[in-house]
């Protein structure tokens, strides 16, 4: 699937294989085009995206923005970008809950702010709300009811860009840096890495939480990254049901650097609240701390009657890159002619990713590249089949085509020995890889379970020593050599 | 999709569950044991130092004889056990339970007026227990790091720390240190008298810390674990340890993945299932024992608690 060596020379290079680097390979390989995608991490998705909370958002509070016009188009996009990609994308729709008297107020405001900006919304008077959502705090006076904020799986998603963009020609290429670029009359000629030299007459910033090291690299200096920590709380699958939609509380002061967080649900029915924001200390802060966790809650748990929020399952951080002037993205051509930023993608990159990626194509179009439609374009791809949501004869039948189908390995997310194998042969080299890929220890035992059961797995697949097997790739060994 | 039929279904045939089974055929009733795993014993099977006492039975026994005659008991007594068979889904329908396991033969159907969970306990992780940081490799729950160096035969960190307030962390210091890991610390939050003096001196012998009334508040490392951050319950007082390497033993959480989905009533600030005198769940005729039943520090009293059931099903 994914490739360590460095081809020499190629049409247009991808600095940086996260959801928008991703999506911006598979978008360029519906053309006649030599793609190479390069990542400095063991596997795609690992940056900003894994920090995701995973909503596909049905628009940005302010207006005006880049990102607020692309998040639009980017929710009316994902159903057929879910549906094409066999990922998992669920519409839950999203509650604006008023709890105070000055959030009823905004609330009414936003109501016409939202309607006039032609977004699908409804008003839910207390009691409309409280049947939708019974747990709903009793303080809650009204909501708005965004029915298109939807939920996916941010990995899931970048995986599935990246498998499709392969099966179309692009060359993914791992555990790779971009040390430098050859820069000849202010046009870029080539892409310096710590595996060689990669010829090139276009270059894509999409390097996330790095996208201004790249820049530096090129020599643009014009823009000061902000740090925001955010932290996500996941909770016990067994308290998912105890509300259905996304809610978040009407804020009463609009900050331009987040929306806020939510109270979520993943894809897997795992409630998800959060994120916050804090200013993280540099890009590899994504420590948590006991008043991120406090935060979050006090946050969030007014909003409902009744949470048992000792059932905290997993948290973990995320560091997004903002541009501290525009607090947007930043695409487009730079001086550097041939060097394209698609740069500074914090939430909601996620939802948006699609149009960035077909915006990207139109800009490389301006500039200069012939694009030439690929007649074999293939846009499907087929996730890694999994038991669950199977009934019982479809199943035993599974079971009797391969057996290992009937080797439940993860006992807590039923993920079985063939998903795990399956996984492998897809490019997924560590163990945080399969957890991704696979949904094995994601559950309550976070892996307390079958950690030995996946490394035996790995290493009989894979045959390598478990010397080689990583959780996160180099450096992040499970075992020692003496 | 074969089918079975029986009229008490032991799920989970570890340390309780393969007793509990022995002791219903014993006493009469038809029993079937399902186990997930290619063999039966649980968690106590990677445990060599721990004793289980077991009241009826005269002297303790190692796990490994233990298990020996439990597997023993089941033979004799001709209990069908199928192993290597998860059960993913169970269905209670006019007072009777249909338990839908899978295994590498296909689907397998179990039908019984009776059900026990046996399926044991996951052991309290890093998150249960809120410690603050990143999530680095090199923190394993103790029976997972005892597992790992047990069957790979290989060193899972150079320098380890062992947070614990039970025997079987202790156990786990010790084959860490065996299997030639630098131990530092041992760290409880409670004082040392709860613990086992024999593996007290063991350790001690070895020039170990044992650190007492502290708890682990924060890890760090990004890639491997680099080191933890104590505080002392008492002074408040925080110390920094490096570290690349934590088992965590600090007791078990029920294994609620079965019972949630079947609607059993479970109670919030337990994090357990609600269950009667003899163990019986908010489901008539559907019994929780062992570790399954509510948290545990020592396996032991699980199985020794589980016996109540008996009583109620004599």
């Amino acid at each position: 699937m994914f490739t360590e060596e460095l081809p020499k020379r190629a049409d247009i290079v991808i600095i940086g294989c996260g959801v928008v680097g991703c999506a911006i390979a598979r978008e360029l390989s519906k053309f006649n085009l030599s793609v190479v995608a390069i990542e400095k991490e063991p596997d795609v998705g690992w940056g900003v995206t894994k920090g995701n909370v995973g909503m596909v958002h049905p628009f940005v509070p302010q207006f005006g923005k880049l990102k607020s016009k692309m998040v639009i188009e980017g929710n009316k996009k994902f159903d057929e970008v879910a549906y094409e990609l066999d990922i998992p994308f669920h519409r839950f729709g999203l509650l604006i809950v008023a709890l105070l008297f000055l959030q009823f107020l905004a609330l009414i405001f936003a109501f016409f702010y939202l309607k006039l900006r032609g977004i699908k919304i409804k008003w839910l008077r207390r009691g409309r709300l409280r049947e939708l959502e019974p747990l709903i705090s009793r303080k809650a006076k009204a909501a708005i009811f965004v029915p298109s904020a939807g939920e996916t799986d941010p990995v899931k998603l970048t995986i599935a860009y990246a498998e499709n963009a392969v099966k179309n020609g692009v060359k993914i290429v791992l555990n790779t840096r971009v040390t430098g670029f050859e820069i000849e009359n202010n046009e870029v000629k080539a892409v310096i890495t710590d595996k060689g030299k990669i010829e090139t007459r276009f270059v894509i910033n999409a390097a996330g939480l790095y996208s201004d090291e790249i820049e530096k690299l090129v020599g643009i200096s014009d823009r000061k990254m902000w740090h925001g920590k955010g932290v996500m709380l996941l909770f016990d699958p067994f308290i998912g049901d105890m509300y259905h939609h996304f809610i978040a509380p009407m804020p009463i002061r609009l900050d331009p650097r987040t929306k806020g967080g939510i109270i979520g649900l993943t894809v897997d029915g795992v409630p998800i609240w959060g994120p916050n924001l804090v200013e993280a200390k540099d890009k590899l802060d994504v420590g948590v701390s006991r008043d991120d966790i406090e935060m979050i809650i006090q946050k969030f748990k007014p909003l409902l009657r009744f949470f048992p929020d000792k059932w905290i399952m997993k948290y973990y951080a995320g560091v997004r890159p903002i541009d501290e002037t525009s607090w947007d993205f930043v695409l487009g051509p730079t001086n550097i002619r041939g060097f394209i930023n698609a740069a500074y993608i914090l939430s909601p990159g996620l939802t948006a990713s699609q149009v960035i990626a077909e915006k990207i194509v139109d800009i490389l179009r301006s500039e200069g590249l012939q694009l030439v439609p690929k007649e074999d374009f293939y846009p499907y791809r087929k996730d890694i089949k999994s038991i669950r949501g199977l009934n019982y004869e479809e199943l035993d039948k599974l079971i009797y085509e391969n057996e290992m189908y009937g080797n439940i390995i993860c006992a807590c997310n039923q993920v079985t020995e063939a998903e795990i194998r399956e996984a492998i042969r897809r490019g997924a080299r560590t163990i945080d890889s399969i957890k991704f890929r696979t949904n094995a220890c994601k559950g309550r035992c976070q892996g307390s379970r079958c950690l030995h059961k996946i490394i035996e797995i790995m290493a009989d697949e894979l045959g390598i020593d478990i010397s080689k097997i990583t959780v996160k790739g180099e450096s992040s060994e499970i075992f020692v050599e003496d | 999709m074969e089918e079975f039929e029986t009229d008490a279904l032991v799920i989970g045939a570890g340390s309780c569950g393969s007793y509990i089974g022995v002791k219903l055929r014993e006493r009469g009733i038809r029993v079937s044991l399902v186990e997930m795993e290619r063999d039966i014993g649980g968690l106590v099977r990677d445990l060599e130092l721990y004793k289980i006492e077991i009241s009826e039975i005269p002297k303790p026994l190692s796990p490994q004889d233990y298990i020996q005659y439990l597997r023993t008991r089941i033979m004799e007594l001709g209990i069908p056990l199928h192993t290597g068979t998860t059960i993913i889904d169970l269905i209670h329908q006019q007072s009777l339970f249909t338990a839908i396991g899978v295994s590498k033969d296909g689907v397998k159907k179990f039908r019984s007026k009776r059900v026990i969970i046996a399926t044991g306990g996951r052991e309290i992780n890093q998150f249960d227990l809120l410690i603050m940081g990143t999530r680095p490799a090199g923190i394993f729950t103790g029976l997972m790091a005892l597992r790992l160096i047990n069957k790979f035969k290989r060193k899972i960190g150079k320098k380890a720390a062992i947070y614990t307030n039970n025997d079987i962390g202790l156990e786990v210091a010790l084959k860490l240190s065996d299997a030639g890991i630098d131990l530092v610390n041992i760290i409880t939050n409670e004082t040392s008298s709860h613990l086992s003096r024999e593996l007290l001196d063991m350790i001690r012998e070895r020039n170990v810390d044992v650190i007492e009334k502290t708890i682990i508040i924060e890890v760090h490392g990004l890639k491997r674990l680099e080191s933890v951050t104590l505080r002392n319950i008492e002074s408040g007082e925080e110390e920094k340890i490096n570290v690349d390497t934590l088992a965590i033993s600090m007791g078990f959480l029920p294994d609620i993945n079965l019972i949630s989905k079947i609607g059993v009533k479970i109670d919030y600030e337990m994090k357990s299932p609600v269950l009667t005198r003899y163990l019986e769940s908010s489901i008539p005729n559907l019994f929780i024992v062992g570790l399954a039943s509510k948290a545990y520090k020592d396996i032991n009293k699980a199985i020794n608690d589980s016996k109540r059931l008996l009583l109620s099903l004599m």
